[in-house]
């Protein structure tokens, strides 16, 4: 992974930025987290649910273990203690804090053991905070919720998200899709390829197996995609 | 006391006598539970709550809102009414403050107790039978039960041999013969099948002790996922002045009978009636409510503290899980097995670790944990507190257990054997249980912490034995299994005794095997975990994570497994054990097993519509509900496979269809067959294809072009 492929993975502005992904491993969230703190410097922030944290996944996509060492890892187990975390943001960031993740927002408060009416409550409480901590610090922060996850949750929080990036395992990797995201071409070991939105282009279709793999509601909304490989 | 039940806003305490039991009714009790929260909201709580009917009274006490708080907080205190009513309370209030002030602003505590575990606690009264309960068993077979026919009913372990008017009549005769205090039922669901069959045949058949009042109906059945398994829980009864024990659904009493069931008792407060459903992790936190409520602790609602950040360094040392040690694949002679006896609960101890204790700031910078640096508190933890009596019981209980067995009294050993049993199961969870989320007092910290010195202490113990002549060829956990790497070493018990001074935690030698076999697993590749089977020095066969302890398989297949290791320990060969197969084959091809030794013991995952292949399981699930039995998650089906390519419930005969030999699917046992044999003779290098090779006709012609 050399940093042709940083510079192909989106940045993440101050603001909230929600991260919704298909397909099933957090990639996309390793490579953007990634590739975020090495190029920012100081202390960084992740609320985690569902053991998305997985340490050796982050090793495995940090260009080195030095991009890590900012990064300190909270697990909520319960949508109790997930909102306790958040609420604990506020006394630990400041300006200069570089990032806070928090993956699978929703998904603690989807469980059935805490009360509808109080899991909402609690939900729209930690969203409060992280919006109120973006805006007030400048600091960026990464939520995510998994695609065709719709529900008053995702709702509330594609709501409060200053902008949305999509994302999708692909054969070639993770392709994000976004509004302000512009690459059209991707490295693939050592070799480059034109990404689909270039066939889309040039000559208004796609190869019918690459159309298999992203599916045709992402292709039309795609701008740009940006891929990696391995 | 013996045990607690609630009539109105009553409570009748029930006192076991020489005669049968007396009851005292208690008028003035209320449960209590705690609100924490900002004082002007805890204020408007305290006026609105005078004047709720639901409450007998409202004040303030001080107490610790967290095991590591230094302060007490000033909290509610709010005394319900109902005796069972705090929980009904409790989610009125929480609903009513949503939106109304910010959320985990107001805290909850000490709402989710059971109702007579919560009267024990809060009135001080021990729970504990003045003398040893008597119990009358009730059984009916299931689908008899399913039938509600009464007919078949076993009352004390005999089939009363009559219609269902004797067999009603059978009951009351013996209840009013025995008074019994425990009534042992195969399914609750019989309690209400007696009362409505005694009610219509004009039967007195008084199951409770209180004439007024009868069986009641405590909640319906549901279906739970604990730790990641789902659970049937069924219906439950209840009865005054007696404990109801539902055999098939009672893990405490599967697993350690009355009298551990009754040290749990002793040590949790739980009563036996609470106590017989309970899972082991509820008697767990029964017992940290009690100690906590005694360190003037609030007990939380919800459980709110989360994990501490940590960088991602601590974090990849805290995940890696317990000490393994790839097992060396293969038959070893003159192994020995050394293990840490109760590891994880004497490292709490020892090392005081407690949600409580860890990462204090009293001796912040003091790093008293391998690989992740902790500290931990010098003051004494919750933890410990809880565990130690368990270790120290343990210890005299299996001193009694010798003694016992020593001086031939078989009762007095069998007694002293279920209350350890029970110990072994709360302390083997109490390390799991900090970990678990929902644990009240749990800490995921102190299961890093544990493990990583669980790690440690492991490792430590292999260099030892190293040094002194022994190479690891296999561990896990608390265990290691050494054999010798040249002809004088040291002695094992000087190994364990080194070890154990080094550490603080004894080790012991646990078992000498004159060989012992570790299997590969199905692919081959590797030594699977738990996977072996050997002969120790005094002649005993040790069976670990192979076919003969699987509940699922058949009798008939377990035996043949058990012969065939047998065979390997005469011929220490592959051949020869393959020989000895041929002769469970052709019984099994001459219809020569009966039946009953070819069932299938299967728990249902799910319901039987739900699973997405066509097991055996699930058609036998399908089955059982089309012939009137029907089956929930988490309960058990007994079968034997018909036609195992056949469609639907036709692949399956179960237990109650009592199926003949001629039903049986002879090609599906002979398989398992072969695979319990691989099982045996994979240390050895031989896999399925090798076995079927040689037990082909004319393998002597394939033989010789082999090998
Ligand atoms: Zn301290």
């Amino acid at each position: 992974m050399g940093t042709d492929t940083l510079s192909a993975c989106p940045r993440l502005e101050p603001g909230v930025t929600l991260l919704r992904r298909s397909g099933e491993t957090p990639n996309a969230l390793y490579r953007l987290v990634t590739a975020e703190l090495a190029r920012r410097q100081g202390s960084a922030y992740w609320v985690d649910s569902r053991n998305d944290a997985v340490t050796h996944a982050l090793y495995d996509h940090a260009q080195s273990r030095r991009t890590l060492r900012g990064l300190r890892i909270a697990r909520a187990f319960t949508a109790y203690q997930h909102h306790e975390l958040v609420s604990s943001l506020p006394g630990r960031i400041s300006s200069r804090t570089s990032l806070v993740v928090v993956p699978r927002l929703p998904a603690l408060y989807r469980d059935p053991d805490v009360p509808d009416g109080e899991a909402r409550t609690l939900f729209e409480a930690s969203l409060t905070i992280l919006d109120a901590l973006a805006e007030s610090l400048s600091v960026p922060v990464l939520v995510t919720a998994r695609a065709g996850t719709d529900d008053v949750f995702t709702d509330a929080l594609t709501d409060a998200a200053d902008r949305t990036i999509e994302s999708h395992d692909t054969r070639e990797g993770v392709a994000f899709a976004g509004d302000d995201v512009q690459t059209l071409v991707y490295h693939h070991r050592d070799y480059w390829q034109t990404t689909i939105p270039y066939w889309v282009e040039l000559l208004g279709v796609a190869p019918e197996e690459d159309l298999a793999h992203v599916g045709p509601a992402s292709i039309t909304t795609l701008d740009a995609v940006a891929m990696e490989g391995c | 006391m013996f045990a607690v039940d609630f009539d109105g806003d009553d409570v009748v305490e029930w006192y076991l006598t020489d005669g049968g039991a007396r009851p005292r009714r208690v008028t003035d009790y209320t449960p209590v539970f705690y609100v924490a929260g900002p004082e002007s909201v805890l204020a408007a709580l305290e006026r609105r709550l005078s004047a709720d009917p639901a409450v007998a009274a409202v004040g303030y006490d001080r107490l610790y809102p967290r095991l590591d708080s230094r302060e007490r907080t000033e909290v509610l205190r709010v005394a319900v009414v109902a005796p069972r009513g705090v929980r009904h309370l409790a989610r009125r209030l929480r609903d009513d403050l949503l939106g109304r002030v910010p959320p985990g602003d107001v805290r909850f505590y000490n709402v989710d107790l059971s109702p007579g575990f919560r009267y024990c606690v809060q009135t001080d009264t021990p729970p504990i039978p003045a003398r040893r309960p008597r119990t009358l068993r009730l059984s009916l077979p299931q689908k008899s039960l399913a039938d509600g026919d009464l007919s078949a009913l076993s009352v004390g372990g005999d089939p009363v041999d009559g219609d269902e008017q004797e067999c009603v009549e059978a009951v009351a005769t013996t209840l009013a013969e025995q008074d019994p205090d425990v009534l042992v039922v195969s399914s609750a669901r019989l309690l209400p099948l007696l009362r409505d069959r005694a009610a219509a045949l004009g039967v007195d058949c008084p199951l409770s002790r209180d004439p007024e009042r009868g069986v009641e109906r405590l909640a319906g059945e549901n279906t739970v996922v604990s730790y990641g398994t789902v659970r049937h829980s069924p219906a439950r009864y209840a009865v005054p002045g007696r404990a109801i024990v539902d055999t098939g659904n009672s893990f405490l009493w599967a697993e350690s009978r009355l009298d551990g069931l009754c040290y749990l008792v002793e040590r949790s407060w739980k009563p036996l009636q609470e106590a017989s459903w309970a899972s082991i992790g509820n008697v767990l936190t029964a017992m940290q409510i009690r100690e906590a409520m005694a360190r003037g602790v609030l007990v939380p609602w919800n459980k709110r503290r989360p994990e501490t950040f940590k960088s991602v360094e601590t974090l990849h040392a805290a995940d890696r899980g317990g000490f393994t040690f790839d097992p060396k694949v293969g038959l070893h002679e003159d192994v020995v097995e050394l293990d840490f006896a109760s590891l994880y609960p004497r490292i709490i101890c020892e090392w005081n670790i407690s949600p409580d204790t860890l990462g204090c700031d009293c001796h912040a910078g003091r790093a008293d944990i391998p690989e992740l640096g902790y500290t931990i508190c010098d003051h004494r933890g919750f933890l410990p507190d809880v565990l130690e009596p368990l270790l120290t019981d343990r210890q005299r209980l299996k001193r009694e257990i010798r003694e016992a067995e020593t001086g031939g009294d078989e009762s007095a050993a069998a007694s002293a054997r279920a209350k350890s049993g029970a110990i072994k199961w709360v302390l083997v969870s109490c390390f799991g249980y900090q970990g678990y989320r929902n644990a009240k007092f749990g800490r995921i910290e102190c299961h890093e912490a544990i493990n990583a010195v669980a790690r440690d202490l492991l490792l430590r113990a292999k260099e030892t034995a190293e040094a002194g002549g022994w190479r690891v060829v296999h561990g896990i956990v608390d265990s290691l299994w050494l054999a010798a790497t040249r002809e004088d070493p040291e002695s094992p018990e000087a190994i364990a005794a080194t070890v154990t001074d080094d550490c603080g935690i004894p080790l012991e030698v646990e078992a000498t095997y004159d060989w012992v076999c570790f299997v590969p697993t199905r692919e081959m590749d590797r030594g699977a975990l738990t996977r072996y089977f050997g002969r120790t020095r005094d002649g005993r066969y040790v069976y670990k994570g192979i076919e003969i302890r699987q509940r699922s398989t058949p009798e008939f297949v377990a035996d043949a497994q058990r012969d065939l290791i047998a065979t390997l320990d005469r011929h220490r060969d592959s051949a020869a054990v393959c020989d000895r197969l041929v002769k469970h084959r052709a019984r099994l091809r001459r219809q020569d097993v009966p039946t009953d030794q070819l069932f299938v013991t299967s728990r249902l995952s799910r319901a039987p519509d739900d699973y997405d292949r066509n097991t055996l399981v699930a058609a036998a699930g399908k089955r059982s509900e089309s012939l009137g039995v029907p089956r929930e998650p988490g309960q058990s089906v007994r079968y034997v496979v018909a036609n195992e390519d056949g469609r639907g419930t036709d692949r399956v005969r179960l237990d109650f269809e009592h199926p003949g030999v001629d039903a049986v699917d002879t090609s599906y046992y002979d398989r398992l067959l072969i695979r319990a044999t691989e099982s045996v003779v994979s240390p050895l290098g031989w896999d399925r294809t090798r076995i079927r090779r040689y037990l082909s006709p004319g393998r002597d012609a394939s033989l010789s072009a082999f090998d």
